[in-house]
């Protein structure tokens, strides 16, 4: 397998998160791909009857960067998922992950360091009225709302950080964010 | 092959997820781009005239070997273009010419480049050519260059002016 073809593997398997965005990119389509759509489909519609949807932005752009030979860290601006649960009384779950915590570039398959954190929460509307029985981890990586709780919608902030090393290579990177309620 | 081992593992689990739990995801595609810096000869290091490191210069009657000698320390490098390659330094050396009347010292003695700040990498490949074999990139690099002129029987007293040409190319 060359590399080209690996770089199909790893766009493919993007897809299992449901991508629009990569589903439209221009590695054609793998039979990998089409088989993990099938079963993410199953489970994408499971969850549907609860009334529990996620909404985020598809693309996450960081501030324009420079070579330089100090690290430096790069923040994405703060950016909102809003979650909406209708009739999911059992509690739930929102991860979020950076596909193998790091974005690769696209030319010199570099890789980035890159750090996800949830920020807050904020009741938006429906369920209790309000963000209570509803925790974010310190360390940011998921929120949990306890059972009984977590059902309305809700705007939830969360930011990436990119640790750019010393010296790093001029290239475009990309990157993929999922997050999985369960 | 690395990548590909673990971007199949980690889509197994992955897909091992999605079927044990109920759950939904969404995604977004993370975009960032590292713009190039400069690959350059810090200008500052260059910028002052340089005087030879003898404090007399005197006609004798005789042609006088490298009699005059410029010792260039401390020119700068800096390379940050991000291109993993890495660099050619190299300078032309031109010969002194009278302020008055045109008339020239020749070039006598190149030591060229000396002491670079990171022998590991550093090639001189000529006295006048040296390649930086790294392409991990770096800033503060430093290195000296040494030339000689000579003073040919008939030449006249006075002041010389010359000028040396630094040159810098990613390869």
């Amino acid at each position: 397998m060359n590399l080209r073809t690996t770089t199909r593997l790893i766009l493919g398997f993007c897809t299992l998160f449901a991508s629009a965005e990569i589903d439209r990119s221009a590695f054609g389509t793998l039979n990998v791909e089409a088989d993990n759509a099938i079963v993410d489909n199953r489970f994408f519609n499971h969850l549907h009857r609860y009334g529990i949807h996620l909404d985020g932005p598809r693309r996450i752009r960081f501030p324009k960067t420079f070579v330089t030979e100090y690290p430096q860290q790069v923040y994405s601006s703060e950016q909102t998922l809003t979650l909406t649960n209708k009739n999911f009384k059992r509690g739930w779950l929102l991860t979020g992950k950076v596909f193998q915590d790091k974005l690769f570039g696209i030319h010199s398959w570099s890789e980035l360091p890159a750090e996800f954190r949830f920020k807050s929460i904020s009741w938006v509307q429906g369920g209790t009225g309000s963000a209570a029985g509803i925790n974010i981890h310190p360390n940011g990586e998921y929120i949990e709302a306890d059972p009984g709780f977590g059902k309305g919608t809700y705007d939830i902030k969360f930011e990436v950080v990119l640790q750019i090393p010393p010296f790093p290579d001029a290239d475009r990177y990309y990157g993929v964010l999922a997050f999985i309620i369960q | 092959m690395r990548f590909n081992a673990n971007h199949i593992c980690f889509a197994a689990a992955c897909t091992v997820l999605t079927t044990i739990r109920s759950s939904e995801t969404e995604d977004a595609r993370l975009i960032a781009t590292i713009n190039p810096g400069a690959l350059e000869i810090m200008p500052a290091s260059l910028a002052t005239e340089f005087s030879p490191i003898q404090a007399n210069i005197t006609l004798t009657g005789v042609a006088q070997s490298d009699a005059i000698t410029f010792n260039i320390s401390d020119i700068e490098i800096n390379d940050l273009n991000g291109d993993g390659l890495g660099w050619k330094l190299s300078a032309v050396p031109y010969v002194l010419s009278h302020t008055s009347n045109g008339s020239t010292l020749p070039i006598g003695t190149v030591k060229g480049f000396q002491n670079p700040s990171d022998v590991t990498n550093s090639l001189v490949e000529s006295p006048d050519e040296l390649i930086y074999l790294s392409g991990t990139g770096i800033a503060n690099y430093q290195v000296d260059y040494e030339i000689s002129y000579t003073i040919p029987v008939t030449a006249s007293a006075g002041g010389y002016t010359g000028v040396i040409v630094f040159n810098i190319v990613a390869q």
